[in-house]
């Protein structure tokens, strides 16, 4: 099917001083059958992730509410035109992909969703009245459709008009006659073509933007300004992005809230520990505490949540017949993901939390601060970054090299960890060099991280089963077939570790190459700047 | 996705009416329907008051690669399409006659629809020909419209032949009783006989009704224009039983 063929709903908007008269006239010239005496009253939902995984990818997700009738799900492009059909739906508005009905729609979106919710709604009232352009067999060549929108704003009973618009949909087969219909409708001065923003108005109205979310850092530094400012805005961000996720982590919509809670926390920590020179105490005494905290209290579910994840793929990895044997452990995983999350509810909701948010956005908030810094906080930031990139760099190859194969597997672990300190400095300060050599080496970087991060997770995977099991059996559960299904994952996980183990060596090489090294030393190493810094630091 | 067909060797049992009331049904329940109107008399186009005409004439269809959408047309109705009869497509035993594996046109001319319809509904000529070789190894379900009367009920027993015979497994054969009119002794006698002969048989019958003869007066299905009377209840009742046997 070609593009224009795609594009099978067109939108207008009415000029106001056409208003209804010149939607009559446009229905008399197009040959079209009456409008609807009585409009139908619509419920439109826009459904999204809270980190706008469907507007990125170019799609809109509208869940239609007929009063009395129909339910229909649609899913358009960015311009509000069908792409995956129309789909009847019984229920309620989908939440996760597995609610997604049909085939195509759920095709298109099932890989972009993965885990998250569509828990991101904006509703608008639509009062739409139908009609049709017809051939001389009285045939529906074009249906046509008045729609008059509002919009009820957060916390309000009034209703916000968003106008009248005009909607033209094609009907299969008949290309002509759409073409034509366009064509008047192009000529009618009263009508303007609609790029169909419906839905940016309507989560504008809720306070969103699209896109106004994602969990990658996204501030863009100056490479003179002084360390502490650069450091300063950076977990400025950090914060907003555990504060974005509180409620969503409150209110469990999906687990991916408490992530980006964990991940937010995890980046300021890092930062302040590597470049502890430029901080002050406070930062480094109370502050570190409590975002320590904060990566303590969220730690039981995220593992929960991360066990449920993964668990239809422990389930798949068995035998077909063992398979159900593992019910048990599923049921156990929900219960404890309950529990564990009701008290992590507590802990959110606690004036310790609430506390570390309001002082720690007040802390950060100033931008003439009336305490002291350290010397070295006036540093500019490009010089502090390429230092501790560099210095980083260099002991993920020092820790790396010194691995062998009888090394304990506490090294890799360590080595892991150092890794994730380089990736967080190569993603704080990207924005101070080439944006494409930052990405090569994120992504050489990733190869490694990847083999480890997997070494890492099948051991602690293999020792929470044992921990599960062993509570299990002290909650009285008696099904010893369970536990055998837990002993083979077990064992899996252990074969797969060794398997991972002698990939090591290569994804090793692959980041610690000599183009990687050039790379990073013409990018970081700044000899006598270096020294310099190192001076003041030291 | 399922396909359904009409089928009866018999002609004016109600096949038509069948075809096109199942899948306005269907559309209305939100499924993605798709109609091919197969009989060059072209009832069901007329019907839906669509223009009875194939681009290029049937003989196109089976030639190359589908290019479906230049044949389909969007009906009156949402999630309703239909592609159209033409006059040629009396000649079609002879285009299929031309090709290899004559019987498996059909199917391979739908599949690429499988991904964008949940039911394709063919309304298929009265006949035992080539296009019902092909009618039967492309559908999945055969919905045989009887008449409860002897001759009705022995071109029945020749359609469940011919399945047998030529190894028609996959097919579900679902006969029911159409133009059933309970006022006659022969109609009641041979519903409450057939379903021992036919453990089968849909339990909904379709009467017969002056409403389905207006269908050609408001070229429409019976439910657009009379959605309380009695046989597009009867149509809803089958619709339902229809996806029940899948």
């Amino acid at each position: 099917m070609d593009k224009k063929k795609n594009q099978n709903v067109r939108y207008y908007s009415v000029n106001q001083r056409g208003g209804n008269e010149a939607i009559n006239r446009l229905v008399g010239n197009l040959n079209g059958k009456r409008l609807s005496v009585d409009p139908v009253s619509i419920s439109r939902t826009y459904l999204e992730t809270n980190d706008w995984r469907l507007y990125g990818a170019g799609y809109k997700l509208i869940y239609e509410s007929e009063k009395g009738g129909k339910k229909r799900l649609l899913l358009t492009g960015l311009d509000e035109n069908l792409v995956g059909g129309v789909v009847a739906m019984t229920h309620t508005p989908p939440l996760f992909s597995a609610d997604l009905p049909q085939k195509t729609i759920k095709g298109k979106l099932e890989p972009l969703l993965e885990m998250r919710s569509l828990c991101l709604e904006a509703a608008v009232q639509v009062k739409a009245w139908t009609g049709a352009v017809l051939d001389d067999l009285g045939k529906t060549v074009v249906r046509l459709r008045v729609e008059e929108s509002s919009i009820i704003p957060n916390n309000s009973r009034d209703h916000t008009a968003l106008g009248v618009r005009i909607c033209l949909e094609r009907v299969r087969g008949y290309d002509k006659e759409f073409d034509e219909a366009l064509s008047r409708l192009a000529a009618d001065e009263e009508f303007a073509a609609n790029a169909g923003g419906q839905m940016e108005q309507a989560f504008e109205y809720r306070g969103r933007r699209p896109l106004d979310y994602s969990s990658k850092n996204t501030i863009e530094l100056d490479p003179s300004a002084k360390a502490w400012d650069a450091c300063r805005l950076i977990l400025l961000e950090q914060l907003s992005h555990m504060e974005r996720n509180v409620e969503g982590s409150i209110k469990d919509w999906d687990s991916e809230f408490l992530h980006d809670l964990r991940v937010a926390v995890r980046r300021s920590r890092s930062l302040i520990s590597r470049l502890k020179e430029i901080f002050p105490a406070e930062v480094l005494g109370r502050f570190s505490d409590d975002l320590s905290w904060v990566g303590s209290i969220t730690g039981p579910t995220r593992d929960m949540d991360v066990y449920l994840l993964d668990y239809p793929k422990y389930r798949d990895s068995l035998e077909v017949g063992m398979r159900e044997d593992l019910a048990p452990m599923h049921e156990y995983l929900v219960a404890h993901q309950k529990k564990e999350q009701r008290r992590l509810v507590r802990h959110l909701r606690a004036s310790r939390f609430k506390n570390f948010i309001a002082d720690w956005h007040t802390y950060l908030g100033q931008t003439q601060p009336p305490f002291d810094l350290p010397k070295a906080a006036s540093t500019p930031i490009k010089e502090m970054a390429s230092h501790r990139i560099w210095k980083t760099f260099r002991r993920v190859v020092r820790e790396g090299a010194a691995i062998d194969d009888a090394t304990p597997p506490a090294a890799l672990h360590d080595l892991r960890k150092t890794c994730k300190k380089l990736r967080y400095l190569l993603e704080f300060f990207a924005s101070l060099y080439p944006v494409d050599e930052v990405r090569a080496l994120v992504k050489a970087l990733k190869g490694l991280q990847d083999n480890l991060g997997i070494f890492q997770d099948l051991d602690v995977q293999a020792a929470a089963l044992k921990e599960i099991g062993t509570h299990m059996m002290a909650e009285g559960d008696r099904h010893p077939e369970t536990f055998m299904a837990m002993g083979v994952l077990i064992d899996g996980f252990m074969r797969r570790k060794a398997e991972v183990r002698t990939e090591f060596h290569d994804r090793f090489a692959a980041f610690a190459n000599q183009e990687n090294d050039e790379r990073f030393r013409s990018l970081f190493e700044q000899n006598k700047i270096g020294k310099r810094v190192e001076g003041e630091l030291e | 996705m399922t396909v359904f067909a009409t089928f009866q060797i018999k002609g004016g049992v109600g096949k038509t009416a069948t075809a096109v009331n199942l899948s306005y049904c269907s559309a209305v329940r939100g499924a993605r329907t798709l109609l091919w109107d197969v009989d060059p008399q072209g009832a069901a186009t007329f019907y839906f008051r669509v223009k009875p005409r194939i681009k290029g004439g049937g003989e196109k269809l089976f030639r190359g690669k589908t290019d479906a959408d230049k044949y389909i047309k969007g009906s009156d109705f949402e999630f309703l399409d239909l592609i159209p009869s033409d006059f040629s497509y009396r000649n079609m035993d002879l285009f299929l006659g031309d090709h290899k594996k004559k019987t498996k046109r059909f199917d391979r001319f739908l599949a690429p629809f499988k991904e964008e319809y949940d039911h394709i509904f063919l309304d298929c000529p009265p006949s035992m020909s080539l296009v019902s070789e092909n009618v039967l190894c492309a559908a999945d379900v055969l919905l045989v419209p009887v008449i409860p009367t002897t001759l009705s009920l022995r071109t029945l027993e020749q359609v469940t032949d011919f399945c047998r015979k030529h190894k028609f497994e996959h097919l579900t054969i679902l006969p029911f009783f159409s133009m059933m009119d309970r006022r006659r002794k022969l109609h009641r006698d041979v519903v409450e006989a057939l379903p021992r002969d036919y453990p089968n048989v849909l339990e909904t019958s379709i009467p017969n009704s002056s409403f389905v003869e207006q269908m050609g007066i408001h070229r429409a299905p019976v439910g657009e224009f009379s959605p309380n009377c009695a046989p597009a209840k009867a149509y809803h009742a089958l619709y339902n039983e229809v996806l029940r046997k899948l």
